[in-house]
């Protein structure tokens, strides 16, 4: 049985005795760490927003980096303000850490240990836009254990870095402005396929929104139903994905009333799959 | 003496080289706008008028007019016409059928080709009207007659930015004019906005179907300086830079760069800043050169006239000071798209460009006006335009954002 003097003893001579720690200073420090890590969360975005948007790739990734230095930085200066760091001290805190760890925060330790991954990896960036399981937005924090991903209908919704040891993480841009976009036609089968083709890359070619060095691709698949459009196009900035499919789609639809092309009524067709 | 260059030379496109800035203010002039975008994140814009422009005021619009007019294109126009004859015009058997000659907003390529046909003697033809442009059609347009009509003569089409608009129904007319240029029988000299050329060079192959376009050449701060004291009344006005008044034209007015030993004239700062602000282009350095002129205060109740008083002295500001300057940093994503669509068309008419553009009319109306009171743009001969002040800001705004510019 554990004598419980000498254990004491043990933890004592972890701990640095109450008089020895200097606590205004360790509060100082932890309160100007968490300051300067708000600091840098307002201010890293507030700088991607006013450069000009060519630059939002190269800056908005260095804030989870700032952050995690920061947190590194504070943990080094005020972890000896309460603990002796000697070599046996740092095993046997190591030590317990790890029982604790692997029992009480499993999931937490997974996490944490894949956000760091995820920052070496860079599955994910600040600014990307990715599908975790059914989630589907864009990056815009990436936190100790969670990746903050906006969704299109304006929800900020936190995945766990966790995710993405068992699941596949879908990036549409890669660090990268621009992101292919897609707007379907479905047409009966009763139409020139030629001309729509050409037709259709037009209104791809005039929408203001394209990247017009990337060239615009129509793609037609035959279905029981009909013919299946794909026009594929990429906008000048990723952030207008969803104005540029609406503008290729309205005006899609447009053309295609002009050339009196019947189009597929969902209702009355079973089975239609993207 | 040396030779000096012509002023009005005409190069093919691919050989038009940008003046460079002086060294110093190349420098500076990029720290000065880190610095501004930085400040502006953490400050926010000040106003930071430099003490030596508080007690100068903007000369009235009349006087300016009397110092200088508009520029005169005939020069330009004489020079081509040479250029013509003496190559292009003379090889009838040539396979290049088309030659084409482009330019960036002011310079006025359209104006220039009319003289020239004038000139030669060559049929002009006019644009389509814009509910032609938008109307698809298979069959053989009006507009395209003279594509069989001319035979062997060379017909002039100044301005084939007005043959096309950005609309899914806008390129099909220029696509049948290009393919029966390429294959017809007439040869064709063609003038084009540099913004549009680039355009239908991305979605039609304008440039790989119709060969290489000419380009009148960069106006450094050499050529720039010559112009200017040609158009300029020196003998009248005295015309002064910085705190220290010093000349901008500091040797005698006669024509040419060199004086009489040989030696270059010195060319002033404001002169070199302009030029390569400007990117060469010198209907955009003369109108920024007019915009920063200023008066001592006190003086603009005795400018209300023509110039006559030999001692008048005008200072020649900074362009990095205009108010369209500032103001440029401030564009959003609309105000971008509606800019772009006005340069890549040339202007255009206020009622079509809720066609061209994915927002409502509201959204377009309460910029246009927003930007016309900010002097961004202008209503010119019924067609929206960016201004010549605002374009290097406005094209360097849109370049960083990615979207498509001219080469120039």
């Amino acid at each position: 049985m554990a004598d419980p003097t000498v254990t004491q003893q043990q933890v004592s001579q972890i701990l640095r005795d109450w008089s020895e720690i200097r606590l205004l200073e360790a509060s100082v420090v932890i309160v100007a760490g968490v300051a300067l890590t708000a600091a840098i969360k307002w201010s890293v975005p507030q700088l991607a927003r006013r450069l000009p948007d060519r630059f939002r790739f190269w800056v908005l990734p260095w804030e989870p980096i700032l952050r995690v230095i920061l947190l590194l930085v504070l943990l080094a200066y005020v972890v000896p303000l309460f603990i002796y760091p000697t070599p046996e001290n740092l095993l046997a805190i190591s030590g317990a850490l790890a029982v604790a760890l692997g029992f009480a925060f499993k999931d937490y330790a997974s996490s944490l240990i894949a956000g760091v991954v995820a920052l070496y990896e860079r599955p994910y960036r600040v600014g990307d836009w990715v599908t975790i399981d059914d989630t589907y937005g864009e990056v815009q924090s990436l936190g100790l254990r969670t990746v903050q991903i906006l969704t299109p209908d304006d929800s900020l919704i936190a995945v766990p870095h966790g995710k993405m040891w068992s699941t596949a993480i879908s990036n549409s841009n890669g660090g990268q402005r621009e992101l292919m976009c897609v707007a379907d036609f479905y047409l009966s089968p009763e139409h020139d396929g030629e001309t729509i083709r050409d037709r259709l890359f037009d209104v791809a070619l005039t929408s203001p929104y394209l990247r017009i060095d990337r060239r615009p691709i129509v793609v037609a698949v035959n279905r029981p139903w009909g013919t299946h459009f794909r026009l594929k196009a990429y906008p000048i900035d990723g952030r207008d994905q969803f104005a540029f499919v609406t503008d290729l789609t309205l005006r899609g639809q447009a053309m295609l009333r002009r050339l009196n092309v019947k189009t597929v009524v969902v209702p009355s067709v079973a089975g239609i799959t993207a | 003496m040396r030779a000096e260059t012509n002023l009005w030379d005409f190069v093919p496109a691919p050989d038009f080289q940008l003046p460079a800035p002086p060294a110093a203010e190349a420098a500076r002039g990029g720290m000065r706008r880190l610095w501004e975008q930085l400040a502006g994140v953490f400050i926010g814009h000040a106003s930071d008028e430099p003490d030596s422009q508080r007690r100068k005021v903007q000369a009235p619009a009349e006087f300016l007019k009397s110092v200088a007019g508009n520029p005169d294109w005939t020069d330009a126009a004489a020079n081509l016409t040479a250029h013509l004859r003496d190559g292009w015009l003379d090889q009838s058997d040539s396979t290049q059928k088309v030659l084409s000659v482009i330019g960036p907003p002011g310079c006025e390529i359209g104006r220039v080709l009319e003289i020239v046909a004038d000139n030669l003697q060559l049929k002009l033809i006019t644009e389509p009207s814009p509910d032609e442009l938008l109307t698809h059609s298979t069959a053989s347009s009006p507009a395209l007659s003279f594509c069989e009509d001319a035979g062997e003569q060379v017909v002039v089409v100044p301005r084939l930015e007005r043959w096309f608009f950005r609309h899914a129904e806008g390129l099909s007319l220029i696509r049948q004019l290009v393919e029966r240029i390429q294959n017809g029988p007439i040869r064709v000299l063609l003038g084009c906005d540099s913004w549009a050329w680039q355009y239908l060079q991305h979605s039609i192959g304008i440039e790989d179907i119709l060969s290489s376009p000419l380009a009148l050449a960069a106006f450094d701060a050499s050529r720039l300086d010559r112009w200017l004291r040609s158009v300029l009344d020196l003998s009248e006005i005295q015309f002064r830079e910085g705190p220290d008044g010093k000349a901008v034209f500091p040797t005698s007015p006669a024509a040419g760069s060199q004086e009489a030993d040989g030696t270059q004239r010195q060319t002033s700062s404001v002169v070199k800043v302009l030029a390569a602000l400007a990117r060469g282009n010198p209907a955009v350095a003369f109108a920024m050169f007019l915009a920063g002129l200023r008066l001592d205060s006190g003086e603009p109740d005795t400018m209300k006239g023509p110039a006559t008083d030999s001692s008048t002295e005008l200072w020649v500001t900074s362009p990095f000071e205009h108010e369209v300057a500032k103001i440029a940093g401030g564009f959003d994503r609309i105000d971008r798209f509606l800019l772009h669509s006005l340069l890549l068309h040339r202007g255009v008419p206020p009622a079509l460009l809720a066609g061209l553009l994915p927002f409502s009319r509201t959204a377009i109306q309460s910029r246009i006006h927003r930007l016309i009171n900010s002097g961004t743009i202008e209503l010119i001969e019924g067609r929206l335009s960016v201004t010549l002040i605002a374009y290097p800001f406005v094209r360097k705004d849109l370049q960083s954002d990615g979207f498509l510019t001219d080469r120039f």
